[in-house]
This record gives C-alpha cells, structure tokens and sequence, in this order.
C-alpha cells in the first residue's frame, strides 16, 4: 500500500504541476484564437489543434491530464473517505476511482496521440 | 445592559431514560451585569426547573467542563457573557459532533479517548532513568515557546465540535489531540518522533485537515490547535527540524 | 443530534457541515468553497475529456481515421452548435469563477497546510486573534476571490457583452 503522506505529497506536487501545465493549456487555447471567438467555440478545430503541432506543447497537454486525473480523483477519495468509514467502503472507493482514473488517462491520452497526429498531417 | 432587563433562553432538552424525544423549552431568565450564560442556566435550575442537566465546575474558563453550542457557535457557558451575544434571545444546545447524556450534557469519551490515542505525556527511551532521575532536563526559553501555546488546552472540546472533518470521520483525531501531538512531539524532552508520526500518518490521520481553521476560531485558550496542526504536518513532510 | 449513523443521515449531516460556512469565519468559507470547486472542476473536467474525444472520432475510434479533417470539422461544428446556448454559457462563466478561485486557494492552503505565512507559536493573550488566522494567508484568501470574480466577470463578457 501506498502511504497517506506519499499520496498527499503527490496531491501538493500534481496541484503544482496544474498550476504550470494549466497556464501553458488556457495561455495557448487564448493565443491560437481570438479570445472571445474562441470561448465562443467558433473558428475551425484546427485552431486549437494548432497547439499540437508542437510536441512539447502536446507533451505539456499529456502531463496536466495525468496531472489533474490524479489531483481530481484524489481529491474525490479524500471527500468520499471522510463521508463514511468502515474498511469495505474505503476498499470500494479507491478501487473505483483508480479504475475511473484510469480510463480518463487512456481515453484522454488517446485523444491526444490521435490529434498530435492530425495535427502533423494538417501541417 | 441594564439591570431589570430580560433574556428569552430557548434550552435543548434530551432525556434518554424516559425515552423521551429530543425538544426545546423557553425560560425567560432576569440578567445582571456581567451576568454569564452559565448563570442563567444556574437560574433556571435553581428557580425555574430543577430537571435541567448542565456540568459545570470551575466558572472561571480553567476546568473545560461547561462546553455547548450557544447561538449556533461551540463556547464555554461560563466565559461567555449574556450582554456580549447581543441578543435577547439565546438557543442552547449541547456540543456538536459528540453524543448527548442528558439535556446540555456531551459526552466526552471518545474525544478523551482521541486524546489518549496520541500519547499526551513525554516519552523517554531510558527507563532506568526515568526510575532514578540523576538530573533535571534543561530547556532553553525559546525551546519552550515552541509549545507552550498548546500546553494552554484545558480539554473543552470545543474544536472537536467545531471541526467539519470530525463531524462526517469517525476516526479523524480531531484538532485537540493532533495539537498536543504536536505539543509533545516539539517538547525536546520527548524522545518519542517516530512513533509520535506513525500514529497519525494514515487515510484518517493528519492528512484530513483541511485547514477550516474552526477550530482556532471556538477555541477558549488562543490554544490555536490550526497552527499546530499544520506546524506537525510540515514536520512529516519535510523530515524532523528540531534543535 | 442523538447517536444515529444511518445512511441518508450520515449524508445530510455531510452536507450540512461541509456547504454552510456560516459563523465559523473566513478560513470556513474557503474549505467550503475549495470542496464545491474542486468537486465542479472534476465534473467539468471529466465532460471535456468526453467532449474533446469525439472530435477526434468518438469513443469507438482508435487510429486516425481517412477522413480525420473532414470529420472532425464536422463533429466541430455540431459541437458548437450544440454548447452554444445561454445555460452552458453560464456554465463556463461559474466553472472560470471556480478554476481561478480553487487555483489562488490552492496555493494558499498549500502554503499554510507547511506552516508557511502563519506565524509562529506565542503566549495567548485572552481574546487574542489566533496566529493561523495570519495577515498574508487572509490577503491571499481575498486574492483568490477577487481573482475568481475576475474571471467570472470576463467570462460572462466574453458571452453576453455586459461591459460592452
Ligand atoms: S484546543 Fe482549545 S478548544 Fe480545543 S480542547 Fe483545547 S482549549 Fe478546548
Ligand atoms: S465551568 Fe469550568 S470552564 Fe466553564
């Protein structure tokens, strides 16, 4: 088993690492449009896919979804842990939303790699 | 406040025994100058209604035993004034987070029992010593300021029933005990580091303060159990930085 | 407030400490707000994995599909026909108000949870302001609100272009 400190250490570093990857992610998005067409869902997919054009930008991408899949589902076992103890629950809880993270990273992952691709063809 | 004025007490009523349901009865009760909440509910037990249930020992704020929630907010009966709540309505009930006896009456036993569970006492690896003390242990001033603030703790509970954490986890210490963890574990006499993390690094240990600062806000001493709290989690993040 | 611990009461009584700050001060109302934000984010966050996966073909699709361009123009565009009512609008302008909030918060309490900006032990004074409630860590609480309603204002403009 992993120990509490080492999770919560993690938590502090991933909240860190979102702060870095999650400006480079909104500073990008806000420079490949203009802003208020862009928050307005306008322009053409390729604007945003734009920023994967640039693989340490598609990288940055991978590394806040990894980042934020941790903080978020931790943050929910940390909430549903407090909600109700007994060591079923708490088994249940963690398995499910390791599981849960785990799907989001895969799916988001491959949503990455699949417009990292387009990106280089449009290029 | 003047003197012939009146306050309107609106009292939780509970009695177990006589598999009565919890309610809520008014007593309006003549106040005084300087009059505290704990001398109304002296009043309404002595003039009004003898079956009230309150503890009370010290009436100075030394003892912890007067604790209750007084317009909605966790404080000792004894140190809090009728004029200070500026009200002429005031809704007693017992401690949150904490079963009930009788009527204002918590009980204390599983927050003592937290208490216990931190080993609030110095712990020294010389037995022989301890048995046939040769010198005394000398501590600097500035090593006793270190812990001081959270030697002030007279045990009301009042945190343990502020705490958000404690009222939905069960096994969450709780801000008194996590203080007088890190009371011991800073005290350089105490030789106890390791053990003293161990118990409380795990899924509902330290980890689940989220730093509300309620506690700090309730507290009756300026014990400040927040501070201690998140003093103690920089030590067993960042390794022991004692002197 | 009996010993009861059945499941809808355990439930209620959660809710009940952890989204009415009321009385407790500042530092109660930020805990409030952090959970509220965090738990929306999740959500938020999680709906945006969903939605940015179809443009690329949906949950079916693992390789590049032949008429990747075309298809995800498309699904775009359907995209954005579908978001662009006043609801998800509004929607976005709260999720800005709660990123920027749950941010600035977030390093606050990152701060404070090392014992960082909070003073350090004294005597108490009767009646004294307790040394966790320090100075820099309320500036930074109210930073993180103002900040937040920046966001939140910006984002409701970017919309609805009630400053224009
Ligand atoms: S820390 Fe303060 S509020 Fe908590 S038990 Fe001690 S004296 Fe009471
Ligand atoms: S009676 Fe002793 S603290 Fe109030």
């Amino acid at each position: 088993m992993v120990s509490e400190r080492t999770l919560m250490l993690i938590h502090y570093l991933t909240g860190l690492g979102i702060l870095v990857a999650g400006a480079v992610h909104i500073g990008t998005v806000f420079l490949t449009a203009p802003v208020k067409e862009n928050l307005e869902f306008s322009g053409s997919p390729f604007s945003v896919m734009g920023v994967y054009r640039n693989a340490i930008l598609a990288a940055s991408l991978e590394a806040l979804l990894l980042f934020v899949a941790f903080h978020a589902f931790n943050g929910l076992r940390v909430i549903l842990i407090e909600l109700y103890q007994s060591p079923r629950w708490e088994r249940a809880v963690t398995w499910i939303l390791t599981v849960a993270a785990l799907l989001v990273v895969i799916y988001g992952t491959r949503t990455i790699l699949i417009a990292y691709s387009i990106a280089q063809g449009v290029a | 406040m003047s003197g012939a004025s009146e306050v309107l007490l609106r009292v939780y009523r509970y009695n177990p025994s006589n598999s009565g349901k919890p309610h809520y009865q008014n007593y309006r009760v003549p106040t005084f100058r300087g009059m505290t909440v704990l001398d109304a509910l002296i009043y309404i037990k002595e003039n009004l209604d003898p079956t009230l249930s309150i503890r009370y020992s010290c009436r100075m704020a030394s003892c912890g035993s007067c604790g209750m929630t007084i317009n909605g907010l966790p404080r000792l009966a004894c140190f809090t004034q009728i004029s200070e709540l500026k009200s002429k309505y005031i809704l007693v009930q017992p401690l949150r987070n904490l079963p009930v006896i009788k009527d204002l009456v918590a009980d204390l036993d599983e927050f003592f029992n937290k208490h216990r569970l931190v080993k609030p006492y110095l712990i020294r690896r010389d037995v022989e010593e301890q048995e046939n003390p040769r010198e005394q242990y000398r501590q600097s001033d500035e090593e006793l300021e270190r812990y001081v603030q959270f030697a002030y703790c007279i045990k009301c509970a009042l945190c343990y029933s502020a705490c958000p954490v404690v009222s939905t986890d069960k096994n969450f210490p709780g801000p008194q005990a996590l203080a007088q963890l890190y009371r011991y574990y800073i005290d350089t006499r105490d030789e106890a580091s390791e053990e003293r993390i161990r118990i409380v690094n795990n899924a509902h240990g330290i980890w689940r303060c989220h730093f509300a600062d309620s506690c700090s806000q309730v507290c009756p001493k300026g014990v400040d159990p927040a501070l201690a709290i998140q003093l103690m989690r920089r030590e067993m993040m960042f390794g022991p930085s004692r002197g | 407030m009996a010993g009861r611990r059945n499941g809808l009461a355990v439930l209620v009584e959660a809710l009940r400490t952890w989204l009415i700050p009321y009385r407790y001060g500042l530092e109660r109302w930020s805990y409030t707000l952090q959970r509220i934000s965090g738990v929306v984010i999740t959500l938020y966050f999680v709906a945006h994995i969903v939605e940015t996966g179809y443009v690329v073909g949906g949950p079916s699709v693992w390789t590049i599909r032949p008429d990747a361009q075309q298809y995800a123009e498309r699904v775009w565009t359907e995209t954005i026909k579908f978001l662009s009512n006043p609801l998800f609008d509004a929607g976005l302008a709260i999720i800005g108000f709660f990123v920027a909030f749950h941010t600035i918060n977030g390093i606050r309490l990152f701060l404070a949870h090392f014992g960082w900006g909070l003073g350090r032990p004294t005597r108490p004074e009767p009646m004294h302001r307790p040394q966790s409630m320090s100075p820099i860590q309320r500036a930074l609480f109210w930073a993180s609100i103002a900040f937040a309603v920046f966001a939140l204002v910006y984002t409701i403009d970017a919309f609805f272009g009630v400053l224009a």
